[in-house]
């Protein structure tokens, strides 16, 4: 019954107000009818424009502008480049951690055999120092949580090691071989260790590598950039980008550069020391960055004589090279970006069209993070899953889609399954004993606490998207589940 | 009788197409046991591979539209179409050899081929990342649990009691520790739990991966508390160890009027657990956000917090005096308590 | 401190940002410049050869740019008004020239639709 009466009262007390206000009758009437009931009974108890003011000594609202009274602690600013260089930086030991005891090195006499397969290695501090020189580290990767770098060498590190061996014996017996594969695999799979681990296998083979850290660097048009005079079509290098280039080579390939002569003339635009050696070349070419390009091919060339260590030339996150880089030309077309020169370079290595003189990898991992749309690269892409899988199914290609006939051309070789050297290195998930040896590296290292038994280790490797590495890292040591 | 419904008959007549199933809930239930314990991604029917899909109900291709009107009218009562009328060729000779040689070749090859291929619609390659084991069944990887044949000892149980007590993170929505959750909870802003979660992540990574902190022997943390080397391999306990050190033990609560003459009457009001931690996290939230960023990007705030943390351990934090003025003027006000006369 | 078109930028200022400051210069043509004689979009004003700085100089002086550009414009908002056409009046008047309302949202017309088109700039004219 009480509702009907505060239901009477509120409809009286409109009628009311109406009465009060004739000269707005008019419009109130236009305006739409309020209902005759009210939820609050509270509502018509107090009278109009009577709100009540807020109690003595109660705080209202402080609709203040600004964050007046918080006094920041003063000091001295940060340098230009200092927050992004702490951003970037790069941890790989944890005091913390506890040292894993049974942890073996990678060593050049055990990398290659097939049974370190399935058991955590630790790298060596030469490895490391190369590694970290040609920034194949990630700062999203968790090596800052344990004492020292050590990787799984998981199924598909193995398969690396084996090409790796076949390009020795293929030298040993004077026929050079030049294998390509593109590593791809699901978000968090892997793709950059693996990348990682075959840099540190070239490394302790003594092998020549070059790693382009991030394709995207290249393309993303934040360093310089000049046409190659006398090139056709068009190529444009990139000269800051290369002296730079050149440094991470140098750094992580010092005894190589600094052994091997310069033995032909290639008539470079400044003088060479008397007994030059590659060292030589590649340091001018770091400090006077618009002669890089010239030194590069030059050291290129060199490393192509006969007698030279194989080469691994790896790139990460591929997607970035197959599309117009963000580089504009002289007319204001966007620049392919097979038309700068160092990915032109990698790309006729990748689609077999030069080869390597004294045989070598070239290795170009996938990201699935930051990856800008190449509908070609991941047509070819899984036609190569596809065949690797079921040969009998080969994914078409969608007609209706436009296609960029210059990655097409470079990446044919994908669909053929006759090129055993052009493929790609599909990474799955780990095997439920990879999962153990890892599991077991975090309990030893103090980061997991948590008996490991099968029962825990299966709960991982399922809550981990079938024993996918990242997510088996976020479900064990990271404290976000 | 109403007209057939034949409209995609012409196309129909190739695809395989099953038995009209009318009931397909209720399976025979002769033949071995279900196992108790299914996973949700298995198959109803242990009989079935689980990696064939295709052989599953759901995945099958609906029946025919006339089959489909039968049994709607079946069901409502009224006349169908008849089936009988204008039924494919193929079904008709079905299992009838002779007849079958005397098919057109299109028919033979279509029957042919539907004996062996998997039905349209389905692929014929896995999708699946890891490879399955050798059954052709997905290893789901779930912990190898057997199903027990014995019946449960509490009748109205259809499964065996869990043993207890149940481990503290086993329910999905209280899986962090107390203070964790608390934690992020504070620093969560405009409901962004996630990004919270995040910050608090990295702040215990940060604290995990800090050097041993010294303690200052003038600002004592819990008695008990583990030695500070211990610390950084438990950065939970390193929080709760934080924060409850340097929470106060109560609240100044100004009672108006109590005091006569509009002064207001202090007095000291004594905290919960979770109060405790709420009024520390906010004061050293506090103190983080006042400092100077030092980084850029995600982990700056983290960063912030973490050394406010680690310096609360350590005794440096302007928190530790927020604290002592508290319990200063509690201590002061004590004497304004107005205990309920003993009788 | 480097001159492109007479004018001194700081080193550290981008080549981007420094030609968009000319009057007659806006994002679409300081990137096809750019283009033209290589400049990355990222580029600092410190980091250009003093070739390229007077070759940047000479494009601009042959570009309508700055005072000719303002004065241009001015001629032809002064001949609209000499001949008393009504674009010519709501140009003197401050208010819409293309038939828009007038009841709201005319701050734009108010800052652009004036004789003097364009101020007097950093040079006087």
């Amino acid at each position: 019954m009480m509702n009907s009466s505060t239901c009477l009262r509120s409809f009286s007390q409109l009628s009311l107000d109406r009465t009060a206000h004739a000269s707005l009758t008019s419009r109130t009437l236009l305006a739409p009818q309020i209902a005759c009931f009210s939820t609050s009974t509270a509502r018509y108890n107090q009278k109009k424009g009577m709100a009540a003011a807020p109690k003595r000594g109660t705080r209202t609202l402080n609709v203040k502008k600004g964050r007046k009274g918080v006094n920041y602690e003063m000091g001295k600013r940060p340098a230009p480049g200092e927050r992004k260089a702490q951003r970037k930086r790069i941890v790989l030991s944890n005091d913390n951690a506890l040292p894993v005891s049974w942890l073996r090195d990678l060593e050049r006499s055990n990398v290659l055999e097939p049974t370190i397969e399935g058991q955590m290695m630790g790298l060596p501090e030469r490895v490391v120092d190369a590694l970290r020189a040609e920034e194949a580290f990630k700062p999203t990767q968790g090596w800052g949580l344990f004492r020292r770098p050590a990787t799984l060498m998981r199924k598909e590190t193995v398969q690396l090691a084996g090409l790796v061996k076949e390009i020795e014996d293929a030298n040993a017996q004077q026929q050079p071989r030049t294998i390509r594969r593109i590593i791809s695999g699901d978000r968090m799979s892997g793709k950059s260790t693996l990348l990682l681990q075959g840099l540190a296998i070239a490394h302790l083979r003594d092998w020549f590598v070059i790693n382009l850290p991030e394709a995207n660097d290249i393309t993303n048009a934040h360093t310089d950039y000049a046409p190659l005079p006398g090139s056709q079509p068009l190529q444009y290098t990139q000269d800051t980008y290369t002296a730079n280039l050149l440094r991470q080579m140098l750094k992580a390939n010092p005894s190589i550069l600094e052994s091997t002569p310069v033995v032909t003339d290639h008539k470079l635009p400044f003088p060479l020391p008397p007994k030059p050696t590659l060292k030589h070349i590649v340091e001018h070419g770091m400090a006077n960055p618009e002669t890089s390009w010239v030194c590069f091919t030059a050291l290129w060339e060199e490393l192509s004589q006969p007698g030279r260590p194989p080469i691994l030339f790896a790139i990460d996150s591929l997607a970035h090279v197959m599309r117009n880089s963000e580089y504009m030309s002289a007319e204001f077309k966007p620049i392919h970006a097979f038309d700068l020169t160092l990915i032109r370079l990698f790309v006729d290595l990748l689609s077999g069209q030069k080869t390597l003189a004294n045989g070598g990898i070239i290795l170009g991992s996938l990201s699935q993070s930051n990856k800008p749309l190449s509908v070609v690269l991941d047509h070819f892409v899984t036609i190569a899953e596809a065949l690797q899988s079921q040969p009998a199914i080969v994914p078409v290609w969608n007609p209706y889609l436009s296609r960029d006939q210059r990655v097409v051309d470079a990446l044919r070789g994908l669909e053929d399954p006759k090129q055993k050297d052009f493929d790609i290195l599909r990474l799955g998930g780990l095997s439920k004993p990879e999962a153990r040896a890892v599991i077991e590296y975090y309990a030893e290292s103090g980061m997991l606490r948590h008996t490991v038994n099968d029962s825990f280790v299966t709960e991982k490797w399922s809550l981990a998207g079938m024993g996918n590495m990242g997510e088996l890292e976020k479900a064990s040591v990271r404290l976000r589940l | 009788m109403p007209p057939r419904l034949n409209v995609l008959t012409l196309g129909r007549s190739i695809p395989y197409r099953p038995r009209p199933q009318a009931q397909w809930i209720s399976r025979p239930s002769i033949g071995q046991m279900p196992p108790q314990v299914r996973a949700y991604a298995d198959s109803k029917d242990p009989q079935s591979p689980a990696a064939d899909r295709s052989q599953r109900i759901d995945a099958q291709p609906l029946p025919h539209v006339s089959e489909e009107a039968a049994q709607t009218a079946e069901i409502t009562g009224s006349e169908g179409p008849d089936l009988n009328q204008g039924t494919p060729v193929e079904e008709v000779v079905k299992g009838d050899k002779a007849a079958e040689e005397k098919l057109p070749k299109v028919m033979q090859d279509a029957l042919k081929s539907k004996v062996n291929s998997a039905p349209k619609g389905s692929r014929s390659y896995s999708t699946m990342v890891t490879p399955t084991d050798g059954n052709g069944e997905v290893d789901m990887g779930l912990i190898n649990v057997q199903p027990s044949s014995a019946t449960p000892a509490m009748p109205g149980l259809k499964f065996e009691m869990p043993t207890l007590p149940l481990p503290k993170d086993g329910h999905l929505k209280h899986r962090y520790d107390d203070v964790v959750e608390q934690v992020t909870n504070l620093i969560m802003r405009h409901g962004k739990k996630s990004a919270a979660q995040r910050d608090m992540a990295m702040i215990l990574e940060q604290l995990r991966t800090s050097s041993t902190p010294k303690i200052d022997p003038s600002r004592p943390l819990l008695p008990g508390a583990p030695p500070p080397s211990h610390l950084p391999h438990n950065p939970v306990l390193y929080l709760t160890l934080a924060i409850d050190s340097v929470a106060p033990l109560f609240r100044i609560r100004s009672q108006r009027g109590a005091a006569g003459g509009g002064v207001a009457l202090q007095m000291p009001v004594p905290l919960g657990r979770r109060q405790r931690r709420r009024i520390a996290t906010q004061w050293i939230l506090k103190a983080a956000a006042n400092k100077r960023q030092t980084g850029s990007g995600r982990g700056s705030y983290a960063q912030r917090v973490a050394s406010e943390l680690i310096a609360v351990v350590e005794g440096k934090s302007s928190v530790w005096e927020r604290r002592g003025a508290v319990h200063k003027l509690g201590v002061s006000v004590r004497a304004n308590i107005v205990l309920p006369k003993r009788r | 401190m480097p001159f492109i078109f007479g004018f001194s930028f700081t080193e550290a200022s981008l080549v981007k940002r420094s030609l968009e400051t000319i009057y007659g210069v806006g994002p679409k043509v300081s990137q096809r410049i750019m283009a033209r004689f290589h400049i990355h979009p990222w580029a600092k004003v410190g980091s250009l050869k003093s070739t390229t700085l007077l070759d940047l100089t000479e494009e601009l002086a042959s570009m309508k740019l700055e005072n000719d550009l303002r004065r241009d414009i001015q001629d032809n908002i002064k001949r609209l008004k000499d001949t008393g056409t009504y674009r010519g009046r709501r140009h003197a008047m401050g208010l819409p020239v293309r038939g828009q309302r007038t009841r709201t949202q005319i701050t734009t017309a108010r800052k652009l639709n004036r004789t003097e088109r364009g101020g007097a700039g950093r040079i006087q004219m």
